[in-house]
């Protein structure tokens, strides 16, 4: 087998650096929010080697280094990184596994006649991630996920680190136990304290035995990851459907009528996309962008999944007053759906399913005279 | 107050107040059971307003007079004490103290005025069902009640007479139906039917399992009351219409399919392995002389089973929850099950050979 790891190192942090050039080159740290005691969730290499680490509080991390620059987290931004990121990674193969944002395991077996063999598909790949997206990956490239995983690491902030096959051992051997995947700072100074041991060469040295007395059933997977041992296989990922629209508002406004209008046509339409496709959607999320620049967002669960346009407008009218929190006009604002499901439909004895029918009706209508040909009450402004 | 009562006669008169009690309820003096002691009887009753339970334990009674206890806290006590009798004697401000050989608890109570009045009901519309009848319908059909407490008419059992001597009971949550009918050995009158709410008949339920024999009963206005030895049940009536429920069964389901009941029971319990957990569907393709089970599921797979049946009528393919099949076959003492269909969106039909009395209906679901 041979299995690429790719990761993007501090990815929220590479993303922000992306968009916004004046982070570059300084230390710089992504807050979970904006307030001080915010936690910190990715730190620069920079802002690292001032000792920030993630976990750190904003406020503290500040104190640690006055020049530290912290933006609060987008989520948004990068999930559509990490689309971006997808659409480069599928090119390559078919069988892959996203780990976390900014970092998927790649099978590259038997895809040689292609891309060359694995490390020079992952130095395609590398420049493919650089030019197309702007951002610097690292690359691990293994016989296993475990060690590609060590690779990529080892290699940072940027490169591809290459292990041969049958010589794994001898790659782990002078790293340090903290290496190993799910080895934190309690195991760390449990191994220091019991059997004295730093280096993943001499875990892969402790007896079976002794390492399940001590960590119970662990204790082989410690040892078999000691010495480069991983048969978890790269679970194919298939990305979640997700149907999506949005409304530019032209001129802005924060006028009810308006914006509930708007949503009206954003539901009326991916509803209709939802029958037409045999699916029900199991959340709806509104994302708005404020004059400001300020961002609004609600999400509400479709319970049961529907694809009904009155029952999801119902559901949406819910949280409408929480999205437009602020007297701030509105520039734009989107509807997606989520968790979508094929449709089924548990027949009633003594109900008739007339809106099902209804909107069955208007769909057939507006396939064949276009989506004009009967319009809502509730779509005009 | 205070008496003196066998450990066990008190655990078996608390054991029934358990599921009558309300666990969480905004009224405290639900949750409790009043203790009523006269002449030589321990009364203990219980009730969630919906459901009352009244059983008489013997007692040698000191002194006369009640009191409202916690009745897990209490049913509690009865289980875990060691000692043959225990001593119950109440204190100031509802307090109950009880002894039990080297056990001594108090226990906090509440005023006996608070707890709720049980139904007066005379005894003279008391009707002698058949216990077993009645037991075997509940069976067959309160697996069919709705839980959804929006449709409250159809939380229940309905239950009406038929003919002179006969009684039918029926349930549905608008998925399915189940209908069972009995013929009784003493009329019993109902001008039109009553809706026995589901934790009602559950509770009736646990009465007929003791014993088998006759079964007094008595409705009167809005309310159930039957008597089983020092148990008495009082229900009361769902105000609701029940739906038309004879419209909905078919008359024209000419496709008939008959195959062994376990094989299809083992095939439906495989196939739903891999049936997703949403909705529950499986395929059924009736072709001739074969059924075809089939469930897919995105996230797992697929599975297929084909099953013999005696079956020659046109190709079919219908959507049902499997979980209804499995619920209606559990309780048919049939060998063979017959599966009477029309087509893709009308009900499937179940009857039993066994108990002619017994109808089922299944509406598919589009998958």
């Amino acid at each position: 087998m041979s299995i690429v790891h790719l990761n993007i190192p501090a990815f929220a942090v590479a993303v922000e650096r992306r968009v916004d050039s004046r982070l570059r080159d300084r230390p710089m740290a992504v807050a979970a929010g904006s307030a001080p005691r915010a936690p910190v969730i990715a730190v620069s290499a920079e802002a690292y080697q001032c000792g920030i680490r993630a976990g750190d509080r904003a406020v503290d991390a500040l104190k640690q280094e006055p020049r530290l620059r912290i933006v609060p987290q987008n989520p948004p931004l990068y999930e559509r990184a990490q689309a971006k990121l997808w659409q480069v990674v599928e090119r390559f193969t078919p069988i892959f596994e996203p780990a976390r944002l900014g970092s998927f395991y790649l099978d590259m077996s038997g895809m040689e006649s292609l891309f060359g063999k694995a490390p020079e598909a992952a130095g395609k790949i590398h420049r493919e991630v650089r030019e197309g997206l702007g951002l610097i990956a690292t690359l691990g490239v293994a016989e296993n996920k475990l060690v590609s995983r060590i690779a990529a690491q080892v290699i940072r902030p940027q490169g591809l680190c290459d292990v041969f096959p049958g010589s794994e051992l001898v790659f782990l051997a002078p790293l340090g136990v903290d290496y190993l995947p799910g080895i934190g700072e309690l195991t760390q100074n449990r191994l220091l304290r019991e059997l004295g041991v730093r280096r993943i060469r001499d875990l892969a040295e402790v007896p079976a035995t002794v390492l399940t007395k001590i960590f119970g059933s662990r204790g082989a997977l410690l040892r078999d990851q000691a010495r480069g041992i991983d048969e978890d296989a790269v679970c194919p990922a298939r990305r979640p459907l997700i149907l999506a629209e949005a409304a530019n508002l032209s001129p802005e406004t924060n006028d009810e009528g308006s914006l509930l209008a708007e949503l009206w046509n954003l539901v009326e339409s991916l509803a209709a996309d939802l029958r037409r496709r045999g699916l029900v959607a199991g959340s709806a999320r509104l994302d708005g962008l404020y004059l400001d620049h300020r961002r609004t967002r609600r999400e509400v669960a479709l319970i049961p999944p529907m694809n009904l346009d009155f029952q999801i407008f119902g559901a949406l009218e819910t949280v409408w007053l929480k999205f437009l929190g602020r007297r701030m006009a509105l520039k734009s604002f989107s509807l997606r759906f989520s968790g979508l499901q094929p449709e089924f439909r548990q027949s009633d004895f003594f109900s008739e399913a007339r809106e099902e029918d209804l909107f069955k009706t208007l769909d057939r209508l507006r396939a064949k005279y276009g989506r004009g040909i009967v319009r809502s009450g509730r779509a005009l402004k | 107050m205070e008496i003196k009562v066998s450990r066990e006669e008190l655990k078996q008169g608390l054991y029934w107040t358990q599921n009558v009690v309300e666990k969480k309820t905004t009224k405290p003096i639900l949750s409790n059971a009043l203790l009523e002691c006269t002449g030589d009887k321990l009364k203990i009753s219980a009730t969630d307003l919906e459901v009352g339970i009244s059983v008489e334990v013997p007692a040698q009674v000191k002194q006369a007079g009640q009191v409202a206890v916690p009745a897990k806290s209490l049913y509690d006590i009865a289980r875990e004490i060691t000692a043959e009798h225990i001593t119950i004697k109440r204190r100031d401000d509802h307090w109950l103290e009880i002894n039990a050989g080297s056990s001594k608890f108090k226990v906090v109570g509440l005023s006996p005025q608070e707890f709720p009045s049980m139904p007066e009901m005379s005894k003279k519309n008391v009707v002698s069902l058949d216990a077993p009848a009645i037991k075997a319908m509940i069976e067959k059909t309160l697996f069919s009640v709705s839980t959804d407490e929006t449709k409250y008419n159809l939380n229940g059992v309905f239950l009406e007479a038929v003919g002179e001597k006969g009684l039918r009971m029926v349930a549905t949550d608008g998925h399915r139906l189940s209908w069972s009918e009995r013929p009784m050995t003493q009329s019993f009158q109902l001008a039109k039917g009553v809706l026995l709410p589901r934790k009602g008949v559950l509770e009736l339920q646990k009465l007929i399992q003791e014993e088998d024999g006759v079964l007094p009963i008595a409705i009167e206005g809005r309310n159930v009351m039957v008597q089983r030895g020092p148990v008495t049940l009082f229900i009361r009536l769902i105000e609701g219409d029940f739906p038309d429920y004879r419209q909905v069964i078919p008359s024209k389901n000419d496709q008939n399919a008959i195959l062994p009941k376990a094989a299809l029971v083992g095939a439906l319990r495989r196939v739903s392995l891999l049936s997703q957990d949403h909705n529950r569907g499986v395929k059924l393709t009736f072709n001739s002389g074969q059924l075809e089970l089939m469930c897919s599921n995105p996230d797992l797979g697929e599975a297929r089973e084909e099953v013999e049946c005696q079956y020659k009528g046109k190709h079919l393919e219908v959507g049902f929850n499997y979980r209804y099949f499995l619920d209606v076959l559990s309780v048919l003492e049939d060998e063979t099950v017959r599966l009477e269909i029309k087509d893709e969106i009308s009900p499937c039909l179940i009857r039993s050979d066994v108990d002619k009395g017994f109808l089922s209906l299944i509406m598919p679901m589009r998958l």
